[in-house]
């Protein structure tokens, strides 16, 4: 079974397009221990069982609030085969920045380039493949409310989910940053627990964000003082 | 997205004369109610027979005068502007409401007295709360800032 | 924090790396965004009401609008309740026979019904020309204009809806800070919230001040509320860098600007009633209880001297407390009800001057200042404490409930009467200093 988790800003049609995918049959709970509603469904395509988790919608990925917490933890500890982020295709420049974060998290990502049909009739014109390679992941314009380009995202699910390497998008932060980075990421992989459960630049990144979540977990760290003394 | 080069600067020069009025009336009341309140406290400075007392409502003035003059650029024919008239207009009927009804409040407030046996004045038509009653003239140029408004939108609306 | 990061970086890492991610994104743009929209009405407007001078000021003027709306215009509605209950005392009187009866019926039933209800002009004009504001779509661009500055005072961007609100009153202004989504940034708020003068302190205000502070009233009533900001900022900011809990900085700020809409006469009355009347509920039957015990307190034991009350023991007994800050024991009495609500303080002055729960303003203002009860000084010292103290008892029921925490309700009680008698003792100090009395 191929567990792909659904993620996306508000207001972009996440709910919708998640019923496309499921048929509307979803199993509703809570995410352990928390208030908030957790959706799950399965679909199936070409013989293959998916299923689909619904992660709360989000502007980003910090440990500011509970729903990027339990989006963020879903990605990282589950690792699902793919991540869906559905980008609102009339709003691209406020979406791409939870893109940005899914890539640093080195999620598999598939972007669902959503209400493409508003998009274009504000006079948009994307250009999906630059999109796709620059980013280096695949990019699918879909109309939720007309199914249109449905099952071209489940073919890029099953793609995504069968492709062994994957190229890694990185962006550079400028050369003083990626030296700050690349010294943490070095203490870092001293820790084989941590850097095994966390891709290390994204880890590296946090602790120097100061991500309060994180920074409990390094906590923990046998070598502790040593990751820590950059920020210190 | 087009408007005809004499619009824009109709539009232009209608902005800038309400906007300098605006700044006008907002510096008098302004510079009047801070002499009264911190340079000469007690004081009943008045200037341009415009209220004395109300510091933030000549603010208010001031920052409405600001934002019509922000449209000057409608001028050199740059669209873009025509929101300052839009917001200009929107803060000006704004006041010029409120401030009518607080003439009507003041009205009501009068007739309260009345029935509880005080004699009855034109007082609160023409001082009242606002010092100078329904002649402030925040109201009157709220009537001559809709026409200018009512027309931007229109324009807007058709592009 | 990251300090040596922070040093590397030139800025705060996490505002470092944000920046950068929307950069790259504003590289990449050109190349896959092709044609530009026509400029909608949305974006114009946009372009003035988040322009980077005007924003604000545009904000603070229709803020004074809404000030002005919600006082000026409430007036005579408010008048007019004070009337109607004020005769529905004076026919108890003259109907009903036992004077007791009719004293409890007039100034506890009548009287505090009319107290409690003589407020909700004010506040459901107030939440008429926020709802206004709120569905029109421009207050969430106020609410993100606003951001810039509130970050750098230590306080998130959408606290200032609350906070807003809390002009009105602090309960809605409370409830309001659900939408605020990180914990530690809402506590912050809630424990903020009700240094935002609610509309129930006015009355105070105009009372004190105009008795003894003479041309200088009007200049002293906003000298209060902007005090109350100014102080707000300083508390968030000290707590922000002395508790543990609240360390860091404010969580970032995205909101979405919704699409402007015209908003509906039906509507905006359904978000005022809706708001008006949870003020009602929560705190009319409070504020109607504390009514009836004040005039329990001062007419008790029945027929004997004010002097000899219950309500002038409790004042005695709380009389050296405040003495420092030159309160006698009346100001006492008024704080101590001002605890139950705080429009019940100016009822309280009346009450214990002898007078009917419904005088008016200027014959309390008259005995005030022929009895020297309080100075100028003491009298602004007094406003600064009603300011501060503690919110009344509906609040902190609405902070509880809000915090889940007996911790911080207790704090907030705390802290505010700390910081009130702080404040106060300054203004006696520093107005003694300068040679004022």
């Amino acid at each position: 079974m191929i567990e792909v988790a659904l993620i996306g800003n508000p207001n972009v049609g996440k709910s919708l397009l998640f019923n496309d995918l499921t048929g509307g049959k979803a199993h509703v709970g809570n995410w352990p221990g928390k208030t908030v509603e957790k959706k799950e469904g399965i679909c199936r395509y070409k013989g293959e069982e998916i299923k689909i988790v619904d992660l709360p919608g989000t502007y980003s990925l910090t440990a500011h609030s509970i729903d990027e917490l339990i989006a963020r933890d879903y990605i990282v500890k589950e690792k699902p085969d793919v991540v869906i982020d559905i980008v609102d295709a009339s709003n691209l420049e406020r979406n791409l920045y939870l893109t940005l974060q899914l890539l640093e998290l080195e999620a598999n990502v598939v972007i669902a380039l959503n209400k493409y049909d508003i998009a274009k009739s504000l006079g948009y014109r994307i250009d999906v493949d630059e999109l796709s390679r620059i980013l280096g992941v695949r990019v699918i314009p879909t109309v939720a409310t007309t199914k249109e380009g449905i099952d071209k995202l489940l073919e890029a699910v099953l793609e995504a989910a069968r492709e062994k390497k994957r190229r890694k998008v990185t962006i550079g932060y400028g050369k003083a940053a990626e030296k700050l980075i690349s010294r943490v990421e070095r203490t870092i992989l001293k820790d084989k627990d941590l850097s095994s459960r966390y891709p290390t630049r994204w880890l590296a990144i946090k602790i120097l964000e100061g991500d309060e979540e994180i920074l409990k977990e390094v906590e923990k760290s046998r070598f502790r003082n040593e990751i820590l003394e950059v920020i210190k | 997205m087009e408007i005809n080069k004499k619009m824009g600067r109709y539009m232009a020069a209608y902005a800038a004369i309400i906007g300098g009025l605006y700044i006008i009336i907002g510096i008098a009341e302004f510079s009047a109610a801070f002499w009264n309140w911190f340079i000469n406290p007690g004081g009943s400075l008045s200037l341009l027979g415009l209220p004395g007392d109300d510091l933030f409502g000549g603010l208010a003035a001031l920052v409405i005068g600001v934002v019509f003059l922000g449209a000057l650029p409608l001028w050199r024919d740059k669209y873009e502007s025509i929101g300052f008239i839009l917001v200009g207009a929107l803060l000006s009927v704004t006041f010029g409401t409120v401030y009518l009804l607080i003439v009507f409040a003041d009205g009501i407030g009068a007739c309260l007295s009345y029935l509880s046996g005080e004699g009855w004045t034109w007082e609160w038509l023409t001082a009242g709360t606002l010092s100078t009653g329904i002649f402030r003239p925040e109201i009157w140029l709220a009537f001559l800032s809709a026409p200018l408004g009512y027309v931007a939108l229109k324009v807007v609306r058709r592009s | 924090m990251s300090v040596k990061a922070r040093e590397v970086l030139g800025e705060d890492p996490e505002v470092f790396f944000a920046e950068k991610r929307y950069e790259f994104i504003a590289e990449i743009l050109p190349r896959v965004l092709r044609g530009a929209r026509p400029l909608t009405l949305s974006d114009l407007l946009d372009r003035v009401f988040l322009n980077k001078y005007l924003g604000i000021p545009i904000f603070l003027a229709f803020w004074w609008a809404l000030f002005r709306f919600t006082f000026d215009v409430s007036a005579p509605f408010s008048d007019l309740i004070d009337m109607f209950f004020s005769s529905l005392g004076e026919i108890s009187y003259s109907v009903i026979g036992d004077e007791h009866i009719a004293s409890f019926l007039a100034e506890g039933i009548f009287g505090g019904l009319g107290g409690v209800l003589v407020f909700l002009p004010p506040i459901f004009f107030l939440f008429f020309g926020l709802s206004i504001l709120e569905d029109s779509g421009y207050l969430a661009r106020a609410a993100f204009v606003v951001d810039r500055i509130m970050y750098k005072l230590g306080l998130h961007g959408k606290s200032f809806i609350p906070m807003l609100i809390g002009f009105g009153c602090n309960i809605p202004g409370i409830m309001a800070t659900r939408t605020i989504d990180s914990e530690k940034d809402r506590i912050l708020t809630i424990l903020v919230n009700p240094l935002m003068s609610c509309s129930a302190r006015l009355p105070v205000y105009v009372l004190i001040g105009g008795a003894v502070l003479g041309s200088y009233a009007a200049a002293g009533t906003y000298a209060m509320y902007i005090l109350g900001i100014v102080l707000a900022v300083f508390v968030a900011l000290l707590l922000r860098r002395t508790i543990p809990y609240f360390k860091g900085r404010p969580s970032p700020f995205i909101l979405e600007l919704p699409m402007y809409s015209m908003p509906t006469f039906k509507s905006t009355l359904i978000h005022m009633w809706e708001r008006g009347v949870l003020f009602l509920k929560k705190a009319g039957t409070i504020i109607l209880a504390g009514i009836i015990v004040v005039w329990f307190l001062s007419s008790h034991p029945w027929g004997v001297p004010l002097e000899e009350t219950y309500l002038a023991m409790l004042g005695h007994a709380l009389e050296p407390i405040f003495r420092p800050l030159g309160f006698d024991w009346r100001g006492a009495v008024a704080l101590a009800f001002g605890f139950i609500a705080k429009e019940i303080v100016v009822g309280s002055f009346a009450v214990m001057f002898g007078m009917g729960e419904e005088s008016e303003i200027g014959e309390i203002q008259e005995v005030i200042r022929s009895e020297g009860i309080f100075t100028p000084v003491t009298g602004l010292a007094f406003m600064a404490f009603t300011l501060i103290y503690i919110p009344c008892v509906a609040t902190l029921g609405v902070i509880y409930r809000e915090t889940n925490s007996w911790k911080w309700t207790i704090f907030a009680v705390l802290y505010g009467l700390v910081l009130a008698y702080a404040v106060s003792l300054l203004i006696i100090t520093v107005g003694h200093g300068l040679g004022y009395m």
